[in-house]
């Protein structure tokens, strides 16, 4: 075990972990915001992985073989496509499957969120059928050889968009007006609408928001393994759940650090222990640090003042 | 009342089954301070959430600056010139002082914002000095000066405080019960709502007492004090 290989497992586990955590980021400010696990948020980025491959392999045929618009336009058109469908996705599912049941039992939204993961899950098998699609990364399939180190150029573009997407959403969060009415609504719905902000916009803002990223994710996801089938994103998706809840659902810090380290801790467990035991390694971290820190790693419990 | 700033008139809200206010009718005029006092579960809060729309009543007639409300959603009031301090306090304890008055603001232009800070700090010296703080982290009396702060930020016509006293000390019960009369003296109207009927009937004008849902008794804060029924009840004497 020479420092390099140590490395190199090192950078693909923080560009597997990005991807989780930037799926995670959509579960967490969901269950923010809505107090709900979506769980069709897997799907979505299923079918933004869908949605960019149909865009770069329809539009790839237009441009002649090798030319720069040959690689960039279409790859760029199937990032932004996905994102905008994505987003208009999430935001119809949130409209019509989950704010009737704004009142209803928690129980009765998580079956809902299952049921339309199935939905997704089998309309995309009708439409595309079961027959896997090969992605082609959208940034090709390059390395770039940093002495004796080889990293993908879809390795570096990963890490760097969780990294800006993070960058972006701290700063949402933290400094615009709808970024602040978004947390108000998050810790009180009712106090939130006494300041005059309007809980179910904000609620389906959410909503488009991590479904854009989900979009992103997916893309990603299938840059890196360029498999494509219906149930493409529900491993990932729980995956990512996973992370969230690892790092303390609701945060968004949180969800990158447990995305981070879920991604690091698989690729070790894959190459360390075993190939087919990495997933069990990665639910069984999961279990000793809710066992030990229930509310995850950065999950906070704030008590009320009287 | 026809001139009334706030005029309510025989509502009825249910609990399901339960009926939890029962032909309540009252009106606020502008300036005034009224204070609905009662007992624990006499349907003050209720009455109050009804008003801002968080709660819905099955008849009757909300009628707020010559508009009626009923049918209004809470956030849209807002920007009507209504504003409610929630029983409880109820600020976002994860976000700083600064951060509450400006969701306080969110319905106002952002560039009045920095001159109602402004015009907040100078009211509750203390909140400046904790700008940057956590609201969580602030005393009770503190939160409470953040609540009306943070209603204050949105220029209501008429303020609603729900328990403004509910669980703080006796000197800060003094202190938030005189920067009341204060902003009434500024102009303020307030509809108060308080289980400390000594309290709110000395800083009132006008106060209706409430029973199990029901108005029994109505008059100037001064009547009211003096009332024996009233000091049996409510006044321990």
């Amino acid at each position: 075990m020479d420092f390099l290989t140590l490395l190199d497992y090192l950078i693909r586990g923080l560009s597997l972990g990005s991807i989780y955590a930037i799926i995670a980021l959509g579960y967490t400010m969901v269950y923010g915001i809505a107090k709900m696990l979506n769980f069709a948020h897997g799907d979505v980025i299923m079918v933004g992985g869908y949605v960019c491959f149909f865009t770069m392999s329809g539009l790839s045929t237009s441009f002649e073989e090798g030319s720069m618009a040959g690689a960039v336009v279409p790859a760029l058109a199937g990032i932004l496509l996905s994102m905008v469908v994505c987003t208009a996705l999430g935001v119809v599912i949130e409209g019509l499957a989950y704010k009737p049941l704004r009142q209803a039992p928690s129980l009765a939204v998580l079956i809902t969120a299952i049921g339309v993961s199935y939905f997704l899950q089998n309309a995309a098998l009708i439409l595309w059928s079961s027959s896997p699609k090969y992605f082609s990364p959208i940034v090709g399939s390059g390395q770039l050889q940093v002495g004796p180190l080889s990293i993908s150029y879809v390795t570096l573009v990963t890490i760097a968009a969780c990294v800006v997407i993070m960058i972006a959403l701290t700063s949402f969060t933290g400094r615009t007006k709808l970024g602040k009415a978004m947390r108000a609504v998050s810790e009180d719905k009712g106090a939130a609408q006494l300041m005059g902000i309007n809980v179910n916009r904000t609620i389906s803002m959410t909503f488009a928001i991590g479904s854009a990223l989900a979009a992103i994710a997916g893309v990603l996801l299938c840059s890196a393994y360029p498999t494509l089938t219906p149930t493409t994103g529900s491993m990932p998706g729980i995956k990512a759940f996973t992370a969230a809840v690892f790092g303390g659902i609701g945060s968004i810090p949180g969800a990158l650090l447990g995305g981070l380290l879920l991604g690091i801790i698989e690729i070790f467990a894959g190459a360390y222990i075993s190939t087919q035991l990495s997933t069990a390694v990665v639910f069984g971290v999961l279990i000793i640090v809710l066992l030990v820190k229930p509310a995850g790693l950065l999950g906070k419990t704030v008590r009320e003042k009287v | 009342m026809e001139n009334a700033l706030l005029n309510v008139e025989n509502i009825n809200v249910y609990y399901g089954a339960i009926h939890a206010i029962k032909d309540v009718s009252f009106y606020v005029n502008e300036g005034e301070i009224v204070t609905l006092i009662g007992a624990n579960g006499a349907g003050k809060t209720t009455t109050l959430q009804t008003i801002s729309g968080l709660l819905r009543s099955k008849t009757g007639r909300i009628t707020f600056d010559g508009k009626e409300i009923q049918h209004i959603s809470p956030d849209k009031l807002v920007s009507h010139g209504l504003a409610q301090v929630p029983e409880g306090r109820r600020v976002f304890l994860q976000m700083s002082v600064e951060e509450n008055l400006e969701m306080g603001a969110y319905t106002q232009p952002p560039a009045g914002i920095p001159k109602d800070l402004e015009m907040v700090y100078a009211l509750f010296p203390r909140l400046k000095e904790r700008r940057r703080q956590v609201a969580g982290t602030l005393s009770g009396g503190e939160q409470q000066m953040l609540a009306m702060g943070r209603a204050l930020m949105s220029h209501p016509k008429l303020l609603m405080l729900d328990e403004p006293s509910m669980g703080l000390a006796p000197i800060l019960v003094e202190q938030i019960f005189e920067i009341i009369q204060d902003l009434n003296r500024n102009g303020s109207t307030i509809l108060l709502v308080e289980q400390n009927a000594q309290m709110a009937l000395s800083v009132a004008h006008r106060g209706y007492v409430l029973e199990t849902g029901n108005v029994v008794t109505t008059g100037t804060g001064e009547e009211l004090i003096r009332s024996p029924e009233i000091k049996r009840a409510y006044l321990g004497g």
